[in-house]
């Protein structure tokens, strides 16, 4: 049995993968942006770390012309740059990661993390003094550890590097037969 | 929301919750399956149209997911937290790493537009703003479409789209427990 057989409201909405053709959500999102919204984003996930489970859904959706009545504007626009810098700066440097990845199964001794980035002294604390004023990790005892802002940052950043890098060179973030470009089909 | 009611699938899947702020059909789904396989499951997904498109042509759509190891279907690949260059981290992060050229993406989402046009807007001219332009347009984010107009290609504009909205939630959320919903597991 697979995982689509046994998640029903996962295959409803995605549609099942072996199957091709056009997940479900996506052509619902088609018309309606066809019909007064104009865009829709979602974000959504679960994780495990040792017996503890994790999960979110955040999600939005604007209508046209909100602007011009005082609703919320588009996040695409809107959003302030320092905010986005402020969020990004801490993931965006290689050993930082490689620290977080270290950390992701569990909480890592200072000499532990030393050994997995090679880095020591004065230049490992610079990095995850880094992270923690971010609070993407938390001192923890004998040690450091991601919080679940860290693990849910790092999951979804390291996801979209591995497909947009990978996939560099055509469409982009377009991810094999999960997604498509160009106008829907009529 | 009345505005779901023309959305039976995304209403079933993503606002069917018991309560407000309880967790979505989805997410209960998959905390279920985390106790039998799998580490992490993740979906980040869009649509969204632009202005030059015509209202019956939506412009984009890309649904992302991700399923991790444990799951039979050898077509799930494995998760990337753990396994992601870290350098691609980098890489796909830094051009987003400095306010001015969020601003230059933010000013080019709505349309194509000229070099001069941007100058005057984000207050930046010859060789300072071409340099911001080409980081982008070395990154794959931007495209220069003819003599001094630049575009958002497709994987800026999904990527700005991404970004932006992960900015909205996690650094209002800082300094907090980031952006668990409790009660799983």
């Amino acid at each position: 049995m697979s995982f689509w057989d046994r998640a029903p409201i996962t295959k409803a909405a995605l549609g099942d993968p072996r199957s091709g053709g056009r997940p479900p959500l996506d052509q619902e999102w088609h018309e309606l942006l066809t019909r007064d919204q104009d865009a829709v984003f979602v974000w959504a996930g679960a994780w495990r770390r040792g017996k503890t489970i994790y999960g979110w859904t955040w999600s939005w959706v604007r209508a046209p012309g909100e602007d011009g009545l005082g609703g919320e504007p588009h996040p695409a626009v809107s959003a302030s740059p320092s905010s986005i810098e402020r969020m990004l700066s801490p993931l965006a440097h290689e050993a930082r990661v490689r620290l977080m990845q270290t950390m992701y199964d569990g909480p890592k001794s200072a000499a532990q993390l030393s050994e997995a980035s090679g880095m020591r002294g004065g230049n490992l604390y610079y990095h995850l003094k880094e992270l923690l004023h971010a609070s993407y990790a938390k001192e923890v005892e004998g040690g450091y550890d991601l919080t679940p802002l860290g693990c849910q940052m790092l999951l979804t950043v390291a996801a979209i590097a591995s497909k947009v890098i990978e996939d560099r060179g055509d469409q982009g973030l377009l991810v094999a037969d999960r997604s498509r470009g160009g106008p829907a089909p009529g | 929301m009345p505005r779901w009611d023309n959305a039976p699938v995304t209403k079933a899947a993503l606002w069917d919750s018991p309560g407000e702020h309880g967790p979505s059909a989805l997410e209960r789904e998959w905390s279920g399956q985390l106790k039998h396989a799998g580490d992490f499951i993740l979906l980040i997904a869009g649509c969204y149209r632009r202005a030059e498109c015509s209202p019956t042509n939506p412009s984009w759509t890309a649904l992302w997911w991700n399923v991790s190891e444990g799951a039979e279907d050898p077509s799930l690949q494995r998760g990337a937290a753990a396994s992601a260059a870290a350098a691609n981290v980098e890489r796909l992060l830094t051009p987003f790493c400095r306010e001015v050229r969020v601003r230059l993406m933010q000013e080019l989402y709505s349309g194509a537009r000229s070099s001069d046009d941007l100058a005057g807007t984000v207050g930046l001219k010859g060789g300072a703003l071409f340099s911001h332009l080409g980081e982008l347009v070395e990154a794959g984010l931007v495209e220069k479409q003819s003599e001094g107009v630049y575009a958002l290609t497709n994987l800026g504009c999904n990527l700005l789209l991404i970004l932006t909205s992960l900015a909205g939630v996690s650094v209002k959320d800082m300094g907090t427990e980031g952006l668990v919903i409790g009660g799983l597991g």
